[in-house]
């Protein structure tokens, strides 16, 4: 019934407003609008999906309690995604940040062409994508995450690990390799299939 | 090696950003619940600086207050006519004593403790005052002791007699009238002890009655809000299920500050206090729902809400202190009065009326506390914080009134 119809926020602007009126309305909309593309971001950087449930909920009530710093509406999504990624940073700074240690895989080596590598990631679905980076260790998965798929660049990185520039690429080359030789193990096990 | 431009590292970035740019998860219905009813609730805000300032000046000044009212007692000449009775509170343990003997001294010091109801103690003050047992009697001084005391002093020197009529209340608080002439005395503070202009010598019904004296009044009250909650119309959603409050959030504080005089009272106020209430935004789901009598309805589904509106009032209050005239009543009162007040946040004006009684407790003679249970009821509605409801609250509190009595 149109009588009824809930009130739509035309613009993502609206949107911003009515959240920082305070409008009920305005946040469940922002909420339903972000949610699955929050919580995706949650479950790459995540271990478990209960981390990422964790991380994801944390990162919401941020976000609202927060609007009033983003300046530019138009920048919303980019600043969400920041908010999240950096709760997530946070979560594990928090919980398990001694984890990381040389896991000796320094040298380690994978054989394959670049060519197939990209062709077995082309070829793996998503889910078992986000399986292998979510298996790698917590300081790999995290500069994985930030770097080949967020876009983030070293200096960033290092800034928000608390890492020299320096140590953010070697941490990167460790885990690249490692991601590599997952997807050898992968790449393999498919073609085996 | 530089990783970014290294061929390999863009290639892998662009795969695998291009696999994830899509990619998306549905949050469980149990976490969206959760979520939903923590958004929109606001967090508490931060004690108000300013507030809490205000609170301990005021504090300071009540500290002060009864350092300096502990450590004086106030004895003032007071220019009286002819017959003028004065009456006289003295303090209990005191007044309960049989007075024997008065000495007939006119000094000043003796006028004074007379002034302050001490004169009737048989250890301070021995001598040939006989009191009878009637509730009035005759006390006759004799000024012979020390004629002619100087005009300087304001004390008594017309002649060498005067005439005082006792009255003597018994507990609780006992009164005591004591009509002088000739004219010229010493009265304490019109707390203790305060003129009236009869002339008959007969207790006084009004000796219960508010001293003229202006006062300063600080209260300070637990409130508990009761409300009548109104749901504007709103076209663009359907509400539903409302709760109201759903916690003990509803409960909050007030403090006045201001002056009495002859029972009236103006006092400037802040008040703060919580709504809560939880309610559904309804969607376009039904689910069917079992009654306890096992049969199904549709009900419409909805996503919870919980909300919390904070109002912080300021404002002027007049209040009228009706006192009993029953002996046993004397020191209950109570009172009606209005009040104006604006919210901080969102400027709304309301006006109030106030209805409650309450004890007065003697600290001392400058310092009365009282309880007070009160009401306070709304004539306008509260805006909530989001303005889509508004509130008619009923206060209900207890407080704690502290009167200062002027010089």
């Amino acid at each position: 019934m149109s009588f009824f119809k809930p009130k739509t926020y035309k613009t993502r602007s609206e949107l911003v407003r009515g959240c920082l009126n305070g409008e009920r309305r305005a946040q469940v909309a922002l909420y339903d609008r972000s949610k699955a593309k929050l919580l995706g971001i949650c479950l790459r950087y995540a271990h478990t999906v209960a981390e990422a449930e964790d991380i994801f909920q944390e990162a919401i009530l941020k976000i609202f309690n927060r609007i009033s710093d983003l300046e530019k509406p138009e920048l919303l999504d980019p600043w969400m995604r920041s908010v999240v990624i950096r709760t997530a940073i946070n979560y594990y700074n928090r919980t398990t940040r001694q984890e990381l240690r040389n896991t000796g895989l320094d040298e380690a080596s994978y054989e394959l062409e670049n060519d197939d590598y990209l062709r077995i990631i082309d070829q793996t679905n998503v889910e078992a994508l986000l399986e292998i980076i979510n298996a790698l260790p917590q300081k790999y998965r995290l500069i994985i995450n930030l770097y080949l798929i967020d876009g983030y660049q070293h200096a960033e990185i290092a800034k928000m690990l608390s890492m020299s520039e320096n140590t953010s690429r070697s941490q990167y080359m460790r885990a690249r390799n490692l991601l590599m030789l997952k997807l050898q193990e992968s790449g393999i096990t498919a073609n085996e299939h | 090696m530089n990783t970014e431009k290294h061929p390999t590292d863009r290639d892998l970035q662009r795969a695998f950003q291009q696999k994830f740019k899509d990619f998306e998860a549905t949050p469980d219905p149990e976490l969206d619940k959760k979520i939903l009813g923590h958004i929109g609730t606001p967090r508490p805000p931060a004690p108000n600086k300013l507030l809490v300032l205000s609170g301990v000046i005021i504090l300071a000044f009540l500290a002060a207050l009864l350092f300096v009212e502990n450590g004086k007692e106030t004895v003032k000449p007071v220019e009286a006519g002819k017959n003028t009775k004065l009456h006289i509170t003295p303090d209990r343990h005191i007044a309960d004593e049989q007075i024997t003997g008065f000495q007939g001294t006119t000094n000043k010091a003796h006028h004074q403790e007379a002034a302050l109801g001490r004169g009737t103690s048989r250890n301070r003050l021995p001598g040939p005052l006989q009191k009878s047992n009637t509730q009035q009697s005759e006390i006759q001084v004799s000024a012979s002791e020390q004629p002619g005391l100087s005009n300087d002093t304001g004390l008594l020197t017309n002649e060498k007699t005067i005439q005082l009529d006792v009255i003597e209340k018994r507990r609780p608080y006992p009164s005591i009238a004591v009509s002088l002439n000739p004219a010229n005395l010493l009265a304490s503070d019109a707390n203790h002890a305060f003129l009236t202009d009869s002339a008959n010598g007969k207790p006084d019904k009004t000796t219960h009655h508010p001293p003229s004296k202006t006062a300063f009044v600080v209260s300070l009250a637990g409130i508990n809000t009761f409300q009548k909650l109104i749901v504007m119309p709103n076209p663009t959603a359907r509400l539903q299920n409302f709760n109201v409050p759903v916690s003990f959030q509803n409960t909050g504080f007030s403090a006045h500050l201001g002056i009495e005089k002859k029972g009236m009272s103006l006092t400037a106020g802040y008040s703060r206090f919580q709504q809560e209430l939880s309610y559904e935004i309804a969607t376009g789901a039904y689910v069917l729902v079992k009654d306890h009598l096992g049969n199904y309805a549709a009900r419409s589904e909805g996503i919870p809400v919980k909300e919390r509106a904070d109002f912080n009032l300021l404002g002027l209050s007049l209040k009228k202190q009706l006192y009993f005239r029953s002996p046993g009543l004397r020191d209950f009162y109570g009172y009606l009065g209005v009040s104006g007040n604006i919210d901080v946040q969102s400027a709304g004006k309301s006006g109030w009326l106030s209805i409650g009684g309450g004890k007065n407790i003697m600290v001392n003679p400058n310092l009365k506390l009282s309880v007070a249970p009160y009401a306070e009821y709304s004539i306008g509605r509260l805006k909530s914080t989001n303005a889509e409801f508004r509130f008619r609250p009923l206060l209900v509190g207890l407080s704690m009134n502290l009167r200062i009595a002027g010089n």
